[in-house]
């Protein structure tokens, strides 16, 4: 069990900087302390997630936050391969994304990502989904990664 | 029946009556002339008759005449006396003289040949004419037979030898009467008559005019007939032609067989003749009164003749009327024909100009496909000669790839009992090139054998008009689906922004609001409502492109469960409003349920937005109309002006300000793409201020598509 002093370290897969920094600012006053970690794309995640390059110090993510369109590697892909990898298969994934073809949903789910969110236009929707997930993920659920510490 | 076989029936039946008329002349014609002939017959025989009696008759009468001149005389007691004196007394000669006169006028009156008186002896004392007298024979013993007798002799006729000329002689006893005694005869008194002065011509005169005719008389003499008198047609016959008895033929021989009546035989010149035999009392003659055969039945002949005559032109008559009638008949016959030609020729005109310069080809094969006649459209579609056609086959015609079309076709037009069937293929012209046709074929039977007729039209236009308009089609469906496409993408990406613009726009408000001046908060506010707004317009038009392109496939749908759940998804709307929805029954119907949903949603949210102040009462019913359901939704609303009835379906289509109603004005074009999908219609009737009425149909049953 990870110390709850210590903030969550969380990394943020979206390549708008809109919506990194409004993340970045609803997260700000979050009742859990948190640490955001950002990429601009699937393969900067990849690399972040498996230390690569400029990421060998990089933290072991609590949480991802994916966004599925993205350049290069799109979330789709940065899925995949996250839940491919026995390493990283275990840290949840929110998919977060303005698409609600059910035919991204599908897929999302198929690829095991653990929660779904549709980017709410609404700033106020928007602080309570985030909200939902740090109660969700943050405080009630146990976390795998702790098991492997 | 054929013209042919008409024409000799009829013809037949006139020869029928034609025979019958001539059987009819006939008997009528033999009968008439047996008629006439009997009756001629019978008129010439009851006349040979009358004329044989009135001779023996006059013969009769005229012997009768001779024996009273006779008796005049022997019983005249008065003469008697005086001859009986005189032959006494020969000197007393005023006695001779008185004798001498009566004797004159009996000469002279009575046309005597000889009167005279003689003796016992027999020796001739008194002769009137004076003159010579020598006895023959005959008159010798008249005389002594006479004297011996006492009694009167009638003689027959004879031959006197000496004056070579037939006579007849009377003869009586001159006899004075003394009370009851009758002494011996003082003499005889002669009277001699020569037949050819009276007799003879008696005999022979002929009542009524006739060539032929003539009396003869006959007495029998032994084995032989003997004729007495002159005949007509031979001279010197009388007591000189004879004739057998036993001649069977003879009219002669057989009255001296003793035959009375009529008879029919042959005369003294062998001539046919037709005949009266009579005895005349009282003597030995017999009196033939005989006409020729040929002048009997000279009328008969003549009538047969006639007859004959009458009955020919008859016939002449009838053949000429059944000939008329006949020619008639032939001509009408004929004419009928040739009517009837004429109808059928043109007949074979009007379908050969028909085949000839129609607009589609017109081909006749036979079984095999051979082809036996084109007509010009052929011949300049396929670009053959018409001889060439005729020596073609059907699968000459056939491009490469519908040969085998070809055949199914041909099969099937045989094989079943359809008489005619139309398809389409492609055809070959003789430069090899291709055309579509469309065939139409047809099974002829024609006595047992079938042909087969196709009337083949070059579709090459058709088809390009198809394919224009199936190339149009699917043209317009691609920009369609570029269209939604497009919408979907610019809904999409404009989201993005968007979200950006009012995110950061709520944020600047959830953190500067109050903290800066109030324009800086109007400011906020209207780009938080831009932003509302658009996001709002953009969930629309994301709605819109999304009922043509994610529509789900049709299922049996429940409309009431339908209705539930868009009245679930509007219950804050309803609740906040207080509108009172009520509904009839529904049916189940074949569509998208979510679609339907959102059909329901929009037009009830629409019916409780567009209230104005008012409770809005909304009613939903369904009921059925032919071959679809029509759903209506009716509310208490603000009502649609007639002239916006159409338009409100269109997208972006608004009829309020924004401040009055909101809206992106693409609901009810979602109702209508929803509809359209489902095949229906939709409309609105509407009085502006009471309401307005909602109208859309679902078919009853609609096939499946996606």
């Amino acid at each position: 069990m990870k110390n709850t002093d210590q903030p969550i370290e969380i990394l943020l897969v979206e390549d708008n900087p809109g919506d990194v920094r409004l993340t970045v600012e609803v997260l700000k006053d979050a009742r859990v302390r948190n640490n955001m970690n950002m990429v601009n794309d699937g393969a900067e995640a990849l690399a972040f997630l498996r230390h690569e390059g400029k990421y060998s110090a990089a933290p072991r993510p609590d949480l991802i936050l994916l966004d599925l369109n993205l350049p290069k590697k799109d979330g789709r892909e940065v899925l995949a391969e996250i839940k491919a990898d026995p390493d990283l298969k275990r840290i949840p994934v929110v998919v977060l994304t303005v698409s609600k073809d059910e035919v991204d949903i599908l897929k999302s789910y198929d690829l095991y990502a653990n929660c779904y969110i549709t980017k709410p236009i609404n700033l106020e929707q928007f602080i309570t989904v985030v909200r939902s997930i740090e109660d969700f993920w943050l405080t009630i659920v146990k976390l795998p990664p702790n098991v492997d510490k | 029946m054929s013209f042919k076989e008409a024409r000799l029936k009829d013809s037949l039946n006139l020869l029928i009556i034609f025979l019958i008329l001539i059987i009819a002349v006939n008997i009528m014609g033999y009968v008439y002339y047996q008629n006439q002939k009997d009756h001629i017959t019978k008129e010439k025989q009851n006349e040979l008759l009358a004329i044989a009696d009135l001779k023996v008759a006059q013969i009769v009468n005229w012997r009768n005449e001779r024996l009273s001149d006779l008796s005049f005389i022997s019983d005249n007691p008065l003469v008697v006396s005086q001859l009986h004196q005189w032959l006494l007394d020969p000197k007393k000669n005023r006695l001779k003289e008185e004798i001498l006169a009566w004797m004159r006028s009996l000469h002279r009156n009575f046309s005597y040949d000889r009167v005279i008186i003689v003796n016992s002896a027999g020796s001739l004392r008194l002769l009137i004419p004076e003159g010579q007298e020598v006895f023959g024979p005959n008159d010798k013993r008249l005389i002594a037979e006479t004297i011996k007798s006492g009694k009167t002799i009638f003689s027959d006729l004879y031959r006197s030898k000496l004056e070579k000329a037939t006579r007849l002689s009377l003869v009586a006893p001159i006899i004075v009467r003394a009370g009851q005694n009758r002494g011996l005869p003082d003499g005889a008194f002669l009277l001699r008559i020569n037949p050819y002065v009276f007799l003879y011509p008696l005999v022979q005169s002929w009542p009524t005019p006739s060539p032929t005719a003539e009396t003869q008389l006959v007495r029998r003499e032994g084995d032989e007939v003997l004729f007495l008198n002159e005949l007509r047609h031979q001279k010197n016959t009388a007591l000189a032609l004879r004739c057998p008895v036993k001649e069977k033929n003879r009219v002669a021989a057989m009255a001296g067989r003793g035959v009375v009546g009529i008879v029919e035989g042959v005369d003294y010149r062998g001539v046919r003749v037709l005949a009266a035999i009579k005895p005349v009392p009282g003597s030995t003659w017999i009196v033939i009164s005989k006409v020729d055969a040929e002048e009997v039945y000279a009328p008969v002949r003549e009538r047969f003749w006639i007859v004959v005559l009458l009955g020919g032109v008859l016939l002449v008559a009838a053949g000429v009327g059944v000939g008329l009638v006949w020619s008639d008949q032939q001509a009408r016959a004929y004419r009928k024909q040739y009517e009837a030609e004429l109808e059928k020729l043109a007949l074979i005109r009007h379908f050969e100009y028909i085949t000839r310069y129609a607009n589609d080809i017109i081909l006749m094969t036979g079984r095999d496909g051979r082809i036996i006649e084109a007509n010009e459209k052929a011949i300049s579609s396929y670009g053959y000669t018409r001889d060439e056609l005729r020596h073609a086959n059907m699968t000459d015609l056939q491009s490469p790839d519908s040969l085998e079309n070809y055949e199914i076709q041909i099969k099937r037009l045989e094989g079943s009992a359809e008489k005619g069937l139309v398809f389409e293929t492609v055809h070959r012209r003789r430069d090899g090139t291709t055309f579509p046709v469309e065939v139409s074929a047809r099974v002829i039977r024609i006595e047992g054998a079938d042909f087969f007729q196709s009337i083949i039209r070059d579709i090459s236009e058709r088809k390009q008009a198809e394919d224009k308009l199936s190339r149009a089609m699917e043209e317009l469906s691609r920009s369609n689906e570029e269209l939604e496409k497009f919408a979907y993408v610019a809904s999409h990406d404009l989201q993005e922004p968007l979200r950006m613009v009012s995110s950061f726009v709520q944020l600047l408000e959830k953190r500067y609001k109050g903290k800066l001046d109030q324009d800086a908060d109007d400011f906020i506010n209207f780009a938080v409502d831009g932003a509302n707004r658009m996001q709002t317009l953009i969930t629309d038009l994301l709605a819109y492109s999304r009922v043509g392109r994610l529509g789900k496939k049709f299922g049996e749908t429940s409309c009431e469960a339908v209705l539930d759940h868009a009245l679930s998804n509007l219950q804050a709307v309803v609740e906040e409003t207080g509108a009172v929805v009520t509904r009839g029954p529904l049916p189940a119907v074949t569509g998208d349920d979510s679609q339907l949903v959102q059909l329901f949603q929009n037009l009830i949210g629409n019916a409780i937005k567009f209230c104005k102040g008012r409770l809005p009462s909304i009613h939903i019913s369904a009921e059925q109309s032919g071959n679809a359901w029509v759903f209506s939704v009716r509310d208490n609303g603000i009502g649609i002006p007639p002239e916006y009835s159409e338009r409100i379906f269109s997208i972006f289509q608004r009829l309020h300000g924004r401040q009055e109603y909101q809206g992106t004005g693409i609901g009810l074009a979602i109702c209508r793409k929803v509809v359209e999908r489902h095949g229906g219609k939709i409309w609105v009737k509407s009085e502006p201020g009471t309401g307005s009425t909602f109208y859309f149909t679902i078919p009853v049953q609609k096939e499946i598509k996606s």
